[in-house]
């Protein structure tokens, strides 16, 4: 019956198809790297977008596993998009989580008038990912529930979707539906992920990067606007590297690019070409301040590192 | 995809070899590799070589191994050290023989040879050029540390050409710092002389056992070599703000000092001495110590104020008994409550009787003896006095005057009730205090009726406590046909499509099955009864529970949810033999989590405690550890190693927080 599932397409064109415009997918490292500096702005190591792009031939997922703010969410979404030629999908994940949300549900009514049929069937962020050809970055993993990760391992294995109600089975056409998983395993409140799930998956351990890549990163973000000295963009780094190693909440690259953009911007304010020490201070105040308990920490390392308070 | 695409072994047959040394070593030190996903690795592999243009160097074989083999941030050190020991001994053969060489060269450099008495250094050293002394001082540095110069009885004497042999083919690995830290980490404290070019990274430092870290620090600064004493230094405050405690605290505060930092380092140091309050109070300012104690540790704020009393104001005293529970209040010495103003001099006497009157009916139930009433009974009215008098206008001490008119409540209505209302008095304690009081009753009292009510009582408690800790859990919720809330979006589904039965319903618990293996030792009894009490509270989620001190009990079924009984009844006292607890609890079981609540100090000579958790690893358990600070961390750093997670608990009380996140 090739009419009935043209009609859910159509319904996925019709809704999703706006949000991903289809472009030409790049699908080969050395150039998903350069594609990722220079529109992203995102610095990635060549060898993790070998070892994702392996994963991907190989039809494994990739988990991406690590501390906040180490460019996980951002990384994984720009990589997908990249691959697929469209923009990908999220599915923030929450313990509630489940097929009806994910891949689609019956609008009540409609299925009332109808019956259980493509007209009343809505479909959802995971059926169109594989009928678009689309990534899925399924974001926070853990904090979903075990039925709804057998689930995904399922779909991702087979590279199919079935709908009982609709006795269809939706396969993916082409190699762009590939799913990327995030998760950081330190957080609070949230589920274990089972044996049985890690087996299958490709698991890439985030770290904070070295100072020196760290001053890259930020440098890539800050290509335009005020400039930090190269002496007092070390300083900044020494101070965020002693912060994740005694302060409650730890900074990640992106708290330092967020602290490195709103000194930048203070300057401009300012009316000046040149980040400078007061500008740092102050942007230290508004952008590492995240808890009352780290407080007098973050004074000390800035006094001490800076020399002011 | 391409699952029906086997792998062929034509290319890059190195980096496969390479690949099955890893795996069959990654097997044997306790991570679980199974073939699916060498298979896996193997397909990987190949297609990460073609993007690679065909070409794999061990780098890249090591790199999709990590992606694919470790599952755990627990296991990437597992996994970092397997490779690290795989290398070291491919590179050992080639790294001895030019460490041979090097020390030929050494020896050559300083003019001596091998079996020669060094008869004065400084001709040796310090009599050459300056410009060649540096290199001089390396070289001497390097054969030292290596033990081809060795010191007996005052003199130095360089050991013979089969002497040095021997040692150079003992090191690990080949490299002489890797020999300079295996020494370090068993305990050798190097002369300043040695420390001169050595640089370590952290993973070395943090193996290196903290009481000496200070004394290493500053021989290095004597040295010169501040770049290490600043590295070393970070690793000491990194690990005092994870609880350790370091040797000789002088030492550490002196480290700080001359590494230049600052005050949260130094107040780490507190916790291990108060005395250490008198020089931070002159070098900060003796306000900034009560605010970080108010912040971090109120009980040691009476202490501190004890040392501090001759700079501190009697507003800052004030302003810090405030926040100070009502025990630490109570031990604040005469000669500084003296000095008080009156309020709140009469606050802490207050205090201090209440907390008497208090410990005098707690000694009554224990001991059975009267006198210990006539006692609680004067302490308490001369609280009642006190308190009487006061009318807590001021804003500062109105919190704390409630709090102890509510003491003061409770002792009453226990006083009053006959001795035998003794439940508001153990509402406010907390659970393990509780419970001590209460099990001292059920087994001491001679009053039959007063034994039956210290167990009801004991009993409600328990009751009370656990509902409040399944409150302090996350909701996790589970689709169900059988039991539960009903699921109304799901029903309506079902109703609506048809199916039978049309009901949905969801439930709250997840079935885990996690093993607790709880330590019964004398020390551990506060962390013991919390942990029991939840487990108790969560008991769908747990399997089974073990109690052990030198023998071992299990709990399971309904024992597991009520416990209290047998907490009433059990004495915490005794050895600890922690391997045979973990063998009984993983016995008959599929592998899966084991939490095990222990400062994991094995008194009992049996097989040690990381070959049973190296074993249970390779089946597959999950090893969790939750020891409070002063745990055995030679023992904690052994399991460490074998991917067992390790986390201090700072109090007792830490002990709930955890167990409901993680159960």
């Amino acid at each position: 019956m090739p009419r009935q599932i043209d009609e859910i397409k159509a319904k996925v064109e019709d809704i999703y198809g706006k949000l991903a415009k289809p472009r030409q997918p790049v699908r080969n490292p050395n150039e998903i790297v350069e594609r990722l500096r220079k529109e992203y702005k995102l610095l990635v190591d060549e060898d993790l977008v070998k070892i994702v792009v392996a994963a991907f031939l190989n039809g494994r997922p990739v988990l991406f596993e690590g501390p906040p703010g180490t460019g996980k969410t951002e990384i994984g979404e720009a990589i997908l998009s990249l691959w697929a030629g469209r923009d990908a999908f999220i599915l923030p994940c929450s313990e509630n989580y489940d097929e009806y949300r994910v891949i689609g549900d019956f609008h009540p009514l409609m299925a009332m008038k109808y019956g259980f049929n493509e007209k009343s069937f809505v479909p959802r962020p995971l059926l169109a990912a594989l009928i678009l050809d689309a990534g899925v970055l399924v974001d926070e993993v853990r904090r979903s529930n075990e039925e709804f990760q057998n689930m995904l391992l399922d779909i991702i294995d087979k590279r199919r979707i079935i709908v009982p109600e609709l006795k269809k089975v939706f396969r993916a056409e082409g190699i762009g539906f590939q799913v990327i998983l995030t998760s950081n395993p330190e957080d609070i409140g949230q589920n274990e992920l089972s044996d049985a799930f890690l087996r299958r998956v490709v698991r890439i351990q985030f770290t904070y990067p070295p100072p020196e890549r760290e001053a890259d990163i930020i440098n890539l973000r800050l290509s335009e606007g005020p400039r930090i000295p190269g002496d007092l963009l070390s300083l900044m780094l020494e101070a965020v590297n002693r912060l994740r190693r005694t302060a409650a909440h730890k900074p990640g690259p992106s708290d330092s690019v967020l602290w490195a953009t709103i000194a930048s911007s203070i300057a401009r304010l300012r009316g000046s070409d040149v980040v400078s020490l007061d500008d740092i201070v102050e942007a230290a105040r508004v952008t590492l301040y995240k808890r009352e308990e780290d407080r007098e920490i973050i004074d000390e390392v800035i006094s001490e590192v800076f020399g002011r308070r | 995809m391409r699952s029906s695409q086997r792998y062929s072994a034509e290319d890059n047959a190195a980096s496969l070899i390479l690949l099955r040394k890893l795996v069959s070593r990654l097997r044997r030190s306790g991570l679980r590799v199974s073939t699916s996903e060498v298979i896996d690795a193997h397909r990987l592999l190949k297609t990460y070589s073609a993007l690679n243009n065909g070409s794999l160097g061990p780098d890249d074989v090591i790199r999709v191994a990590k992606a694919v083999f470790v599952k755990h941030v627990e296991d990437e050190e597992l996994f970092q050290r397997t490779v690290e020991e795989l290398i070291a001994e491919k590179n050992a053969g080639r790294r001895r023989s030019s460490l041979l060489g090097r020390v030929e060269e050494d020896l050559r450099k300083l003019g001596i040879r091998y079996g020669e008495v060094i008869k004065s250094k400084k001709s040796l050293l310090y009599s050459r050029k300056k410009s060649e002394r540096r290199e001089l001082l390396s070289a001497y540095g390097e054969l030292r540390r290596l033990g081809i110069i060795r010191r007996t009885r005052g003199r130095e004497r360089v050991v013979s050409r089969s002497e040095a042999l021997r040692i150079i083919s003992g090191i690990p690995g080949g490299s002489s710092t890797a020999m300079f830290v295996e020494d370090m980490v068993h305990g050798y404290i190097p002369e300043p002389e040695l420390l001169r070019d050595v640089y370590l990274d952290e993973t070395q430092l943090s193996r290196i056992p903290v009481k000496n870290l200070p004394r290493i620090g500053l021989n290095a600064l004597k040295a010169g070599n501040r770049v290490l004493a600043l590295s070393i230094a970070r690793m000491l405050e990194e690990r005092l703000h994870r609880g350790e405690a370091p040797g000789n605290i002088e030492e550490a505060y002196r480290l700080f000092t001359e590494t230049g930092l600052g005050f949260n380092a130094k107040a780490l140091l507190l916790r291990h001495d108060p005395r250490i309050a008198d020089q931070l109070a002159r070098e900060f300012g003796a306000e900034r110590i009560l605010d970080f104690l108010a912040r971090s540790e109120p009980e040691l704020l009476s202490r501190v104020i004890g040392r501090l009393s001759r700079v501190l104001e009697p507003i800052q005293i004030e302003k810090a008994i405030s926040y100070m529970p009502l025990k630490a209040i109570a031990g604040i010495p005469r000669s500084v409550s003296k000095k008080l103003r009156p309020d709140a001099r009469k606050l802490v006497e207050a205090a201090r009787s209440l907390v008497a009157a208090e410990e005098s009916i707690v000694a009554y139930y224990e001991t059975g003896n009267e006198g210990r009433i006539d006692m609680a009974v004067n302490e308490y009215m001369k609280a009642m006095k006190l308190l009487g008098t006061l009318t807590g206008q001021r804003d500062i001490h109105s919190a704390l005057l409630g709090k102890l008119r509510g003491k003061a409540f409770a002792i009453g209505e226990t006083l009053s009730g006959g001795i035998r209302s003794i439940e508001p008095l153990v509402r406010r304690l907390n659970i393990s205090d509780a419970l001590r009081l209460l099990g001292a009753i059920s087994r001491n009292s001679r009053d039959e009726r007063m034994r039956r009510k210290a167990l009801r009582l004991a009993r409600r408690l328990w009751r009370i406590r656990m509902s409040r800790v399944r409150s302090l859990r996350l909701v996790r919720w589970r689709n169900n046909l059988r039991h539960g809330r009903i699921d109304l979006r799901r029903s309506i589904y079902r109703a609506i499509s048809y199916r039978s039965p049309p009901l949905s319903y969801r439930s709250r618990e997840r079935e885990r099955g996690i093993v607790l293996v709880i330590d019964r030792s004398g020390s551990m009894y506060d962390y013991a009864t919390r942990a029991l009490l939840v487990a108790s509270a969560l008991s769908p989620a747990v399997k089974r529970i073990i109690l052990f001190s030198e023998d071992v009990e299990i709990l399971e079924g309904g024992l597991l949810r009520n416990p209290v009984d047998l907490l009433l009844t059990t004495r915490f006292s005794g050895y600890t033999n922690l391997s045979a607890a973990l063998r009984t609890a993983a016995k008959g079981l599929p592998p899966g989590t084991m939490i095990i609540i222990s400062d994991l100090k094995q008194t009992v000579n049996s097989e040690s405690p990381d070959k049973v958790a190296l074993e249970l690893r390779k089946k597959g358990w999950r090893l969790i550890v939750a020891a409070p600070q002063r745990m055995d961390r030679t023992t904690a750093h052994r399991l460490s190693r074998l991917g067992v997670k390790i986390i201090a608990l700072r109090r007792p009380e830490d002990t709930i927080r955890f167990l409901s996140r993680i159960i």
